[in-house]
């Protein structure tokens, strides 16, 4: 009995810590993280930030690197030279985002199955199979064959990995000890991932395939009708009328053979294996530069707002890097070293997405089933085989070999629609993330960048994704150039899939760097971007067919040319415009159309609600609820019976744009009619229709029509946790204004990531926020303690200090690095 | 109360260094060497983890404001702005750790001496 009930006791007793030492499927192991010494509770950081002074001995600076840290928890790093500066800026980086810089190398490395196991394999795969890893090892090997690149990049991983090295799991940041592993050692080619990963975000839309189908479908008539080349209403980037300064080159011929597209119509697949990324047009920007005469203080006031899917930890870390060659300020990408959009003594820079077609897919026909050869100038050429592994948690690890064409990496496989059996085709994707490119020198020297002429220079080191770089500089010089590598195609490449086996087909060279479109100091006095067609129809080469839509650079254009004595808050209000023009373009069309006298109950309140509505997306508002929804139905209702698809043949909706035309000058137009019904429906039966069905869902949503149809509830802005399904360290249901084709580019996940407005002139003055914190710590003050201010429109003055030791009164504790 | 005193002082200072589980032969040995009873033994040992958690946990849980607490109450449970809920379980679970060890530990004493009573 003694016996019995001691082993009894010691078994339960062991059996307890065994089952709180491990994990239970996705819930973290209980034992280590519950206890106040190693679990969550190390990670419940002082709610007050206290004044103070600290020295932490490092190894791998030359000379001690003073850190000073303002009331927000931004770090003004001071170091003798670079190599100490991206030390440090390694250092703290880390310090306060050490989780988040790793995840997101592991996501765009495809690597997420080692953390959270085989629920990613199919992303994952997406992003191997798309050439993720092939490019970032491409564009590392350029970054350190570079002296200045390497020595930066070097620098900076040291300094994460001095960090990481001095951590115990007990300081591992919480989401660590959540999913139960530990941070590695960082490389360079992690900071190559980081720029990758924008590139997938900012130029991995395609719609080669869509429209490949359409074209099957309905013929090339049909589509030059309702996919044209340029959009009705537009206010390009570079002004109309503004002239090209240079020589073009030759632009390649558009191959006219018939029967070759045919051919390449049977061969190419109707679908791809898994979806492909649609152009997401609420992932936009905007920026722009007033020049001299325009402000009121006699120098140039640049403003920017890149907006992404908001995400916590912040997507952007605000940073001051100064040495005796550079004082810089503004937000930099956790895992990229340096400044990326921001300001010095002299100049200040933005950047918006320019959203050229910078990937295409080819048809590709293999010689046989082992796809080591394929067809290509009339003759065999072999593949080369990558192979990808990936480790499973707790699973063993899958291999999967990938084939490269020279246009790039065969992403997908055709199945069973090939041709013949024995010859199968795939789609191999050329993708300007495949480049070899260094992109950080960019950002290298425009964070030293003089004047004009040095934001040439640095421009002229930018691949990918192309960014409308906007500039401004104390000598009272604004311009904008819509920049990046550009493939040379011919006119419309890639808005349809290509033969890859034609020569005629593959991307023929590219842009000269210094034939980018541009355009220095204007006679309008302003430069400005958001989304929309880089250029009007004179330009000389082809970028792409479609941008983002013209609604919100249509009224930032119409803004800046009205505004006089332009200061750094009127710079700021523009950028809180709620103004929706689509609205002003489409409800003047669109409200007679509705068949009145049909509508009942609260679609007749809408309908009432919407004919008054000032035309803003203003928080409290009810118009926009019921126009957004409106429009979304009527887009759907005039074109899903005959451009959808589904999985089997994915095709498109026209633009707004077009839609738009063909509502106010072709109302009798086939598209009207409901090709599911025997009836055919007129124009006002579908945008009544339409309007009817956008109550019905309010109504569902929100119940009879009442303040709770308001705009901000309507749309309810979330800012959230990069692990999925993690609510409580996300901010839910922010309540602003705004809306994707409104100035203020606020939707229920996407959003200015960062606002910022710079008064250059003798002492600049720069003002900022973002969506979040400095600490990407759930545990820290400083997690998302800016959401409230960024939700009210309003900036934060950046704090911009001379020297390590000047006074400030927002400048609380110093770190000191030696 | 002596064994509780120890097993806290212990542990504590154990797990400063160790891996949280060695709360666990902590409360076994102090137990197997001190205890008088096993309802002493198991009191002692949950008392004195818990305890030496609790004061921890509340200490940094006030220093936070219950930020962190907060959420991750509303993460493990669904309960939002409940900080109270781990603050008092968290203490328990190392606790029932500490009790079953010390018990464990008294038991296994008991194999080479027998109960004095």
């Amino acid at each position: 009995m003694r016996v019995f009930r001691a082993i009894l006791t010691c078994l339960l007793a062991v059996g307890l810590v065994w089952a709180l030492n491990r994990p239970w499927g996705p819930a973290p192991a209980f034992g280590p993280f519950l206890s106040p010494f190693t679990g969550f509770w190390q990670n419940a950081e002082p709610a007050s930030v206290a004044e103070s002074e600290r020295e932490v001995d490092v190894e791998g600076t030359t000379q001690p690197v003073t850190v000073r840290y303002d009331e927000y928890g931004v770090p003004h790093i001071f170091a003798q030279n670079d190599a100490d500066a991206y030390f440090a800026q390694g250092f703290v980086t880390a310090r306060d985002r050490l989780w988040q810089m790793e995840f997101q190398t592991h996501a765009a490395a495809g690597r997420l199955t080692e953390i959270v196991g085989e629920r990613a394999l199919e992303l994952d795969r997406f992003n191997r199979r798309m050439g993720m890893g092939f490019g970032a090892e491409r564009a590392v090997k350029m970054m350190l064959e570079d002296p200045t690149s390497r020595a930066v990049v070097e620098a900076y991983t040291a300094g994460i990995n001095v960090y990481i090295a001095g951590l115990k799991p007990a300081n591992y940041p919480i989401e660590y000890k959540m999913l139960g592993y530990a941070p590695e050692p960082w490389t360079p080619i992690k900071c190559a991932y980081l720029l990758k990963l924008m590139t997938s975000t900012l130029a991995m839309g395609a719609d080669d395939l869509r429209m490949t189908n359409i074209l099957r479908k309905y013929g090339p008539d049909v589509v030059a009708d309702l996919f044209p080349d340029y959009p009705t209403l537009e206010s390009p980037i570079i002004p109309e009328g503004t002239k090209w300064d240079f020589k073009p080159l030759p632009v390649p011929a558009t191959p006219t053979d018939a029967a070759m597209q045919r051919q390449l119509l049977t061969l190419t697949a109707r679908s791809f294996e898994a979806g492909l990324v649609q152009n997401n047009p609420a992932i936009g920007s905007n920026n722009w530069a007033v020049g001299a005469q325009k402000s009121a203080t006699g120098y140039p006031i640049l403003a920017n707002d890149p907006h992404l899917t908001l995400s916590l930890p912040s997507i952007w870390y605000q940073v001051q890097l100064v040495t005796p060659t550079m004082n810089v300020c503004g937000v930099s990408l956790p895992g990229s070293p340096g400044v990326i959009i921001g300001f010095n003594q002299k100049v200040a820079w933005g950047v918006t997405n320019v959203g050229a077609d910078v990937l295409d897919f080819y048809t590709i026909k293999f010689k046989d089933t082992t796809q080591s050869a394929y067809w290509h100038d009339n003759q065999w050429k072999p593949t080369t085989m990558r192979i990808e592994r990936y480790k499973v948690k707790g699973k063993p690890d899958v291999l999967d070999t990938v084939r490269y064409t020279h246009h790039g990496p065969v992403v997908y496989a055709t199945g069973e629609k090939a041709l013949r059996p024995n010859i199968p085709t795939g789609h191999a994707a050329r993708w300007i993330a495949h480049e070899a490119a260094n992109d950080l020198r960019c950002f290298y020297l425009l964070n030293r960048a003089n004047n004009y002429d040095d934001y040439r220079k640095a421009l002229t080191y930018y691949a990918a994704p192309a960014q409308n770089f906007v500039f401004a500089s104390v000598d009272k010089d604004i311009a904008i150039s819509p920049n990046g590598k550009y493939p040379l195609k011919w006119k419309n490449q890639g808005k349809f899939i290509l033969d890859g086996s034609n020569p005629a087909h593959d991307w023929q060279g590219w842009i000269p760097t210094d034939q980018n479109p541009l355009v220095k100091n204007p006679p309008r006095n302003f430069v400005s971007s958001a989304n929309q067609f880089s250029t009007d129809r004179t330009y000389p080469y082809y970028l792409n067919w479609q941008f983002a839509s013209a609604e919100r650079g249509r009224r930032i254009n119409e803004r800046l040319t009205a505004m006089t004595n332009a200061t750094a808050d009127s710079l700021r209000m523009l950028q809180n415009d709620n103004l929706n023009l689509r609205a002003t373009d489409a409800l003047p069309t669109l409200l007679p159309l509705v068949q009145a006298q049909s509508l009942q109950g609260d679609a007749r309140l809408a309908y009432d609600a919407v004919s008054k509505w000032s035309r803003r997306n203003d928080p409290d508002e009810i118009g926009p609820s019921v126009f957004t929804l409106w429009t979304e139905k009527l887009l759907e209702t005039i074109w899903k019976d005959e451009l959808d698809g589904g999985d089997t043949l994915p095709m498109r909706y026209p633009s707004f744009d077009r839609t738009l035309l063909m509502l106010q000058r072709e109302p009798t137009a086939r598209w009207f009619d409901n090709t599911a019904t025997p009836a055919r429906e007129t124009i006002n039966d579908v945008v009544t229709a339409s309007f009817k069905a956008a109550c019905d869902s309010l109504t569902r949503a929100h119940g009879p029509l009442s303040p709770a149809w308001a705009w901000a509830k309507h749309k309810s802005t979330d800012v959230r946790h990069l692990l999925p399904g993690v609510d409580a360290f996300s901010a839910m249901d922010v309540l602003n204004g705004g809306g994707g084709t409104v100035v203020n580019a606020t939707t229920a996940r996407t959003g200015p990531s960062w606002r910022m407005v710079v008064a250059l002139g003798p002492k600049p003055q720069g003002y900022g926020v973002y969506p979040g914190g400095q600490s990407g710590n759930p545990g820290s003050p400083a997690y998302q303690n800016l959401i409230e201010t960024w939700r009210e429109g309003k900036l934060n003055e950046l704090v911009y200090l001379q020297t390590a030791t000047e006074q400030h009164p927002k400048v609380k504790q110093t770190l000191t690095l030696k | 109360m002596a064994p509780t005193l120890i097993i806290a002082l212990l542990s504590a200072l154990a797990q400063l260094i160790f891996p949280w589980w060695i709360i666990a032969p902590i409360a076994f040995g102090v137990c197997f060497w001190q205890s008088t009873t096993a309802g002493n033994a198991f009191l002692q040992g949950t008392a004195s983890v818990t305890l030496v958690w609790t004061a921890y946990i509340v200490f940094l849980n006030i220093q936070n404001g219950g930020v962190l607490a907060s959420r991750l109450g509303e993460l493990l449970f669904k309960v939002p702005n409940s900080p109270a809920i781990l603050v008092t379980l968290a203490p328990l679970i190392g606790g029932l750790v500490g009790g079953l060890s010390g018990l464990a530990g008294f038991y296994v004493r008991q194999l080479w001496q027998p109960v004095r009573r």
